[in-house]
């Protein structure tokens, strides 16, 4: 049987039963595929979820028993560790867990002794996919046994005032997840320096992001990672990148900004 | 005085799985999620899990939270609610009765004050909301609790109430407009935090 279609003024009458999920399952269907194509609907079926939403705040309060607390952040901690694990946990992974194992799939560089590291591409990796799977389980390692972070920041013209994150286990290995640097040119890439404290850089590698601006990079530093004092991010000519920084400087972190705490 | 991360900020270090500010989130909103679920289910142990699973939800996608959508506190009780919801019509279809009596919405002075991070409602707030309750007529809001906390579409409130459907459909509409006006001329917005 074919549908009727609502009008405006019929779909706007009935906005108020649907912000409140009070009609039938056939009209719910109707009228959500008219407010999918008309904003002054969205519009005002938004004010109206703002409005339940503040109604939900006028019941009695009562606070929760005291060890839901603990549960929670005892299911959440599990959840990321099971699924950094990498195991048959069945819960979905969290979404930035997603963006860093898939983007490690993309992308691994290691770095040893300042060496320019290999830039791998998708149809390299899917050939070298037992290689991968060696260097994402170190990745998730790595963030596994995590214990100090530092938050990588962007320029000015980024969308986000963080674009990444630097997770450090003990030792000289570490990882760096990005999430938000725009994908590049054809030909250029972005390069890390890790910055000592006399403001020497050593080249950390070059890498690329994927189409949702992610890349999440295994790091090796010369030394410990101690003997740094922050890490630079520059877009440099591809694939092997620069001796020393040439291009501008898109993100960075300091050390100053390490704090404690994995995942 | 140290910096007191908004919930805006909170949200971010989710993306990075920053656990403590999930905890910062927990302690601030968590009380609000809590008695709204206890007070749609009536159940304790139901109310624990729509906690949990509320919290949890937020913190494996953050992304599904959108700033521009308002602001969290309402954006979680949205969520709590739907969940509380799904939970009681779940319920129902396995036979339990669906009731229509209800304990009051009335602002109630607890003995346990809220700790001050837990304050995300301000009390003013909520006595605000009570009033704009107040200023619908006696149909108005029985259609609204009816739907809202218990979860009733227009006809199953129609039959509870024997009433025709055109009517209760006449009563939802013009309920949840004026409650939408009322709080608007209050600038009860500029209040939420």
């Amino acid at each position: 049987m074919e549908r009727r279609q609502l009008t405006h003024e019929t779909a706007r009458e009935e906005l108020p039963a649907h912000a409140l999920q009070a009609l039938d399952p056939e009209d719910t269907v109707r009228l959500s595929e008219h407010v999918a194509g008309c904003p002054r609907c969205q519009d005002e079926l938004r004010h109206f979820d703002e409005v339940l939403g503040l109604l939900g705040a006028a019941v009695p309060q009562e606070a929760p028993p005291p060890g839901l607390r603990a549960r929670v952040l005892a299911r959440a901690i599990e959840s990321a560790t099971a699924q950094i694990a990498g195991g048959s946990a069945r819960s979905p992974l969290p979404g930035w867990a997603r963006a860093a194992l898939a983007a490690a799939a993309v992308l691994v560089l290691a770095l040893v002794g300042g060496m320019v590291s290999v830039l791998n591409d998708v149809q390299d990796l899917r050939r070298e996919l037992e290689a991968v799977r060696a260097q994402q389980r170190e990745v998730t390692s790595v963030l596994a046994q995590a214990t100090w972070w530092a938050p990588v920041t962007g320029v000015a013209s980024q969308a986000r005032p963080e674009v990444g994150r630097l997770y450090l286990s003990e030792g000289e290995h570490g990882v760096l997840v990005i999430d938000g640097l725009p994908p590049l040119a054809l030909g250029e890439v972005y390069q890390i320096w890790l910055i000592r404290a006399d403001e020497t850089r050593i080249s950390g590698g070059v890498f690329t992001v994927d189409a949702a601006q992610r890349a999440t990079l295994l790091l090796t530093a010369p030394g410990t990672w101690t003997a740094y004092r922050g890490m630079g991010i520059t877009i440099e000519p591809g694939p092997a990148g620069s001796p020393g920084p040439t291009g501008p400087r898109v993100a960075g972190c300091s050390l100053a900004d390490w704090q404690p705490g994995g995942l | 005085m140290a910096h007191e991360p908004s919930d805006q900020e909170l949200i971010a270090r989710l993306y990075w799985h920053d656990h403590q500010a999930l905890a910062l989130l927990y302690d601030r909103h968590a009380r609000s999620v809590y008695s709204l679920a206890l007070y749609i289910l009536r159940d304790r142990a139901a109310a624990e899990d729509v906690t949990q699973d509320v919290f949890l939800q937020l913190w494996r996608d953050p992304r599904q939270y959108q700033e521009e959508r308002g602001q969290l506190g309402p954006w979680l009780l949205r969520i709590t609610r739907n969940r509380a919801i799904d939970l009681l019509r779940r319920h129902d279809r396995q036979g339990r009765s669906r009731e229509t009596d209800w304990p009051p919405l009335e602002p109630q002075l607890s003995d346990q004050a809220p700790e001050l991070e837990e304050q995300v409602w301000s009390i003013a707030l909520v006595q605000r909301l009570h009033e704009a309750l107040s200023e619908l007529n006696d149909a108005q809001r029985q259609v609204i609790e009816l739907a809202y906390f218990r979860g009733m579409t227009q006809r199953e409130m129609a039959e509870a109430l024997g009433l025709p459907l055109g009517t209760v459909k006449t009563r939802v509409r013009s309920a949840l407009r004026r409650l939408a006006e009322i709080l608007t001329r209050d600038g009860v917005w500029s209040d939420v935090s």
